[in-house]
């Protein structure tokens, strides 16, 4: 049986220490990026409150989303911003007149010609006369997505931009300088009974914000301008600088 | 020395594992049979040379949900060694340029799943026979997807040869139905470059837990799980 000699008793001992010290540095490191992750996240996931209370939008969807869309593929690597994602938050807004209004009936008609069970919601995204009745803003979708590092922000930036234009949306950078990405489209035929969509990706250091606003046929920019400046501007106080 | 060297080892160790939820799904990569980034049920068949279609017969779900997770889908896949890849299916939950459904809708996706369009408007009918096809081949439209009633066009997308036949149920996160949740049963055929259809006469399936995949033959399987 062999004993250990003194010195490497002491070097074992100054790397098992130095080990713990750097785990506990890395544990120290990481808590504080959640925290500030979890931080941007949850104050993100009210930015649009106002909308709900003032202009008569009922939550859909209010979700964490652990990972990030589809991203992979059989015998590839995923391309950097699903390995760089660390968490993300979405919280969807269904306009009221779309909940309760007179073409809830046709809506969940669609829904039951499609054989779908009929919810406290109807189909979304919307369409048919609900979006021919309502020219304006319909649907908000608000997603925010932390990645570890800029490397994931540029990678998603990049994937989204060549998705759309592959999808033959509209793909361009937007007037104002704090949106990075600005897409615009239709969901379905541009044919006043499918909405019409307007997304914005803001970016942080580490984070991006999606703006998602549906919508009937007057949907614009202009509509949705106090909307965006909201958020952008919690974005950037939870998440931090572009 | 050597019990204080053990519990420090120990301590690091503890410390690591308590890690593991905080840092990233990447802790969760043992025991995932694709990738540790999302949940799936996988059936690969083989691969060859004058592959043009993969495509598979199922049932739309009659009930599903995304309670708590980003998404579900069912999908069939071609593609080749070169980095060229063609998912087509459906999905419920949240996407790319529509951000959220609560419906059925077709979807592709292009590059290693990155290039994702979903079907706007094109909502499938919930409980039906269903077609589920990815077609890659050269001439004007023929690279398409075609799901129930729906057909969706990409635009030429070259892919090499040899093709590989491959099938892929996905979620996002546990809470959300895989396949219906009960389950869903699938037929696949891949397509030769002389428009006819054969059944695979093979594949090899896994699924991460508490998803599940049961072979009933060469050619077919049962996925689900919630």
């Amino acid at each position: 049986m062999k004993h250990a000699s003194p010195v490497r008793v002491v070097i074992v001992s100054a790397l098992t220490i130095g080990l713990l010290a750097a785990t506990v540095a890395a544990f120290e490191a990481l808590s504080v990026r959640s925290d500030a992750t979890l931080a941007c996240l949850s104050h993100t996931s009210l930015l649009m409150s106002e909308v709900a209370e003032i202009d008569g939008f009922a939550i859909d969807v209010d979700k964490d989303l652990p990972v990030i869309d589809r991203g992979s593929a059989p015998g590839e690597q995923p391309p950097a911003y699903v390995a760089d994602y660390q968490s993300g938050h979405i919280t969807g807004y269904l306009s009221a007149v779309a909940i309760h209004g007179p073409d809830r009936a046709e809506l969940d008609a669609v829904a039951s010609s499609l054989s779908y069970p009929i919810g406290r919601l109807p189909l979304v995204p919307l369409e048919g006369p609900i979006v021919e009745h309502n020219q304006g803003l319909l649907e908000v979708y608000v997603t925010v997505r932390a990645f570890k590092s800029e490397t994931g922000v540029r990678s998603w930036l990049s994937s989204k931009s060549a998705a759309f234009a592959q999808s033959h949306y509209a793909v361009a950078p937007s007037p104002d300088k704090r949106i990075a990405l600005a897409i615009t489209g239709s969901l379905g035929p541009d044919d006043g009974l499918h909405e019409h969509i307007l997304i914005y990706e803001v970016t942080s250091a580490s984070s991006v914000l999606e703006l998602a606003y549906q919508g009937g046929s007057g949907l614009s920019e202009t509509i949705v301008a106090p909307e965006t400046d909201t958020a952008i501007q919690r974005f950037g106080q939870a998440c931090g600088p572009e | 020395m050597r019990g204080s060297i053990r519990i420090l080892i120990a301590v690091v160790l503890a410390m690591a594992t308590s890690l593991s939820p905080a840092i990233s799904r990447g802790a969760l990569a043992a025991g995932q049979c694709f990738d540790q980034f999302n949940w799936h049920a996988v059936a690969a068949s083989g691969y060859a040379n004058n592959v043009v279609g993969t495509a598979a017969w199922t049932t739309s779900w009659s009930s599903w949900s995304v309670p708590s997770g980003a998404f579900s889908n069912v999908a069939v896949w071609i593609y080749d060694d070169s980095g060229h890849y063609l998912e087509g299916g459906f999905y419920s939950g949240a996407g790319s340029n529509v951000p959220w459904t609560n419906g059925m809708l077709p979807y592709y996706t292009l590059n290693n799943g990155t290039t994702q369009f979903n079907g706007a408007g094109d909502y499938l009918t919930a409980n039906a026979s269903t077609w589920i096809e990815a077609h890659d081949w050269t001439g004007p439209y023929s690279t398409y997807v075609h799901v129930q009633s729906f057909y969706l066009y990409p635009g030429t997308y070259t892919m090499l040869t040899p093709r590989h036949n491959y099938f892929q149920g996905e979620t996002s996160n546990t809470s959300a139905w895989m396949g219906g949740g009960s389950g869903e049963t699938f037929s696949a055929l891949w397509e030769d470059n002389g428009s006819s259809w054969h059944y695979w006469g093979f594949h090899n399936d896994c699924a991460d837990s508490p998803y599940w995949i049961n072979s009933l033959g060469s050619d077919s399987w049962t996925i689900g799980g919630y």
